[in-house]
């Protein structure tokens, strides 16, 4: 029976076990998670620590469940992979394995910053096992600090609220979600959002003193709490170390194969290539992960299968607002405002390169199928597609055969 | 798997459809209870290009790509093959929205993630909105 080595707890190893086993039930299939803990869902520890969901409810599965799919799953650190095809973790033990899937994921990027060992109560907000510590802290009340305000720090937030009124947000670029948002939308989420978190923006931290933190404008904010999300990294020493090819994440081709021979790597850890700049990017969605995952699954259980169409895209709600967008917000914008919602669009060259909606987002998946296909517009108004896009956008004898039964869009 | 089918050249756009559904899903037993003076959310809805109608609920997909998106493992498939929502899972991010290619998944009032489920989760146990089209519209069968 085939051996088969997955290292990594989350969506991307999810995804591999259900390729492998998509394509044959006759498989030796080892998971080894760093985390203490069965395959569980990252994205759901900020709305674990908002109480939106329970802690019992981030995992994928019940615990059984891979027993029963015969999955065998060690809970261990890997330390290394060995040129004789074997997983060396900490304590020495080896899993031979003939495919191998590398989904380690990212780890929290903490700069070194002046006065962070004096800090008392310091947090990252990545595992479950950082919410569980973090909300330990909250738990005594207290004013809390959050330096970061992407997708991770704004979600933290809205968790940490539950627990205490001040909570400020400081970033060093202008407006929250920089990264995920645009300049326009960016500031509609701020101001919405400046009743209920204390924004400081264009504020570049210089060090800590004690609990108290001093930016580089000379302004200070004392806290009891800490939290850092200054963005990820992925964890590539495993495969650095045995000579795979790095850039910024992992290298892999369209069927999730690294430049090592029976070795794959799928999720946060990798470089996707990214559709609509046509380039390789870390993208790190969940989607991507879990797609990516599955598709390393079945090329390693032998069927060939390829990822190509990956784009960025975020859906997300923030304290009531819901944002979200898919592919690149370059070229062409079309903006629309009905009553409380934003939408922007924009389109280059007759095609859509990206959207992004603050509000509702009913059937935006039509728009972000337009992008990932990059299915020509034609003559049809842009402010139309932002307002009212339903299945009557597609080409006549597409939708009919989708609706028939003879074709899946 | 048993799909769903528009046969769109057959769609009077009457939207009985849209009421059946809305009353399929409503736990009421009685229609006009169900339904009077309500606000419907059905789970089908009736769409047209300018020139004809067709009735538009989920695919069923083979690679959901909803699925794919949920970070709360309230989108799965069933043994059947349906992809069915659990809403107590639901943590109503959208994700499954931004993805449908066919705009069939939706987030309601309530804030969570809603389908067509085949009416497999209510107790007509058959799809209403295929039962009481009244032109074969929308069918339901194995292809």
């Amino acid at each position: 029976m085939k051996k088969y080595v997955l290292i990594g707890g989350s969506i991307a190893t999810e995804g591999a076990i259900e390729g492998i086993l998509s394509v044959t039930k006759n498989a030796d299939i080892t998971v080894i998670c760093g985390e203490k803990r069965p395959l569980y869902s990252r994205p759901l520890i900020s709305y674990a620590l908002e109480k939106k969901t329970t802690d019992d409810k981030i995992y994928f599965h019940g615990e059984d469940y891979y027993e029963k799919k015969g999955v065998k799953t060690v809970y261990a650190e890997a330390s290394a992979i060995d040129p004789v095809k074997q997983v060396v973790l900490a304590e020495g033990i080896a899993y031979p394995y003939d495919e191998l899937l590398v989904a380690t994921g990212s780890k929290p990027f903490v700069p070194p910053i002046k006065g962070l060992d004096g800090v008392t109560k310091k947090h990252t907000f990545y595992t479950m096992d950082d919410m569980l510590a973090l909300r330990a802290d909250l738990e005594q009340g207290g004013k809390v600090l959050i330096v970061g305000a992407g997708l991770i720090g704004m979600k933290c937030a809205e968790g940490v609220k539950e627990y205490v009124d001040e909570v400020v947000i400081a970033d060093m670029a202008p407006r929250p979600l920089p990264a995920a948002t645009t300049p326009e939308a960016g500031a509609i989420v701020e101001e919405r959002l400046s009743s209920i978190v204390d924004f400081r923006l264009s504020a570049a931290l210089d060090h800590f003193d004690g609990n108290k933190a001093v930016f580089g404008s000379g302004e200070e904010v004392e806290f009891d709490v800490l939290v850092l999300a200054l963005g990820v990294r992925p964890q590539v020493a495993l495969l650095k170390e045995i000579g795979a090819e790095v850039n910024r994440g992992i290298v892999v081709n369209e069927k999730m194969q690294t430049s090592l021979p029976h070795i794959y790597a799928a999720g946060d850890v990798v470089e996707s290539y990214e559709a609509v700049g046509e380039n390789k990017r870390l993208l790190q969605l969940f989607p991507s992960a879990y797609l990516g995952g599955k598709t390393a699954g079945r090329n390693m259980a032998g069927e060939e299968s390829v990822f190509l169409t990956d784009i960025p895209m975020n859906a997300t709600v923030l304290f009531g607002v819901r944002i979200t967008s898919a592919g690149l917000f370059v070229g062409e914008k079309t903006e629309v405002t009905l009553g409380e919602d934003y939408r922007a669009l924009y389109t280059e060259g007759g095609r859509i390169n990206g959207f992004i909606l603050i509000g509702d987002s009913a059937r935006a998946g039509i728009l972000t199928d337009f992008i990932r296909k990059k299915r020509p517009i034609g003559d049809m108004d842009k402010k139309e597609l932002l307002a009212g896009r339903d299945l009557s956008i597609y080409p006549a004898e597409e939708r009919k055969a989708a609706l028939g039964g003879k074709y899946e869009i | 798997m048993k799909r769903i089918y528009v046969r769109e050249e057959w769609c009077l756009g009457c939207r009985l459809c849209e009421y059946e559904c809305a009353y399929a899903n409503s736990g009421i037993g009685n229609i006009v209870l169900a339904l009077k003076d309500k606000e419907i959310d059905p789970n089908v809805k009736v769409q047209t290009d300018g020139k004809i109608t067709f009735a538009v609920s989920c695919r069923h997909c083979d690679e959901p790509l909803c699925i794919s998106a949920c970070i709360s493992g309230a989108l799965s498939k069933d043994e059947t093959g349906a992809v069915t929502v659990d809403r107590s899972k639901c943590v109503g991010c959208g994700s499954c929205v931004m993805v449908c290619p066919y705009g069939a998944v939706r987030i309601t009032k309530e804030g969570t993630a809603n389908k067509c489920q085949l009416c497999m989760n209510n107790t007509f146990g058959e799809p209403l909105c295929v039962k009481k089209c009244p032109n074969g519209a929308i069918v339901f069968e194995e292809k």
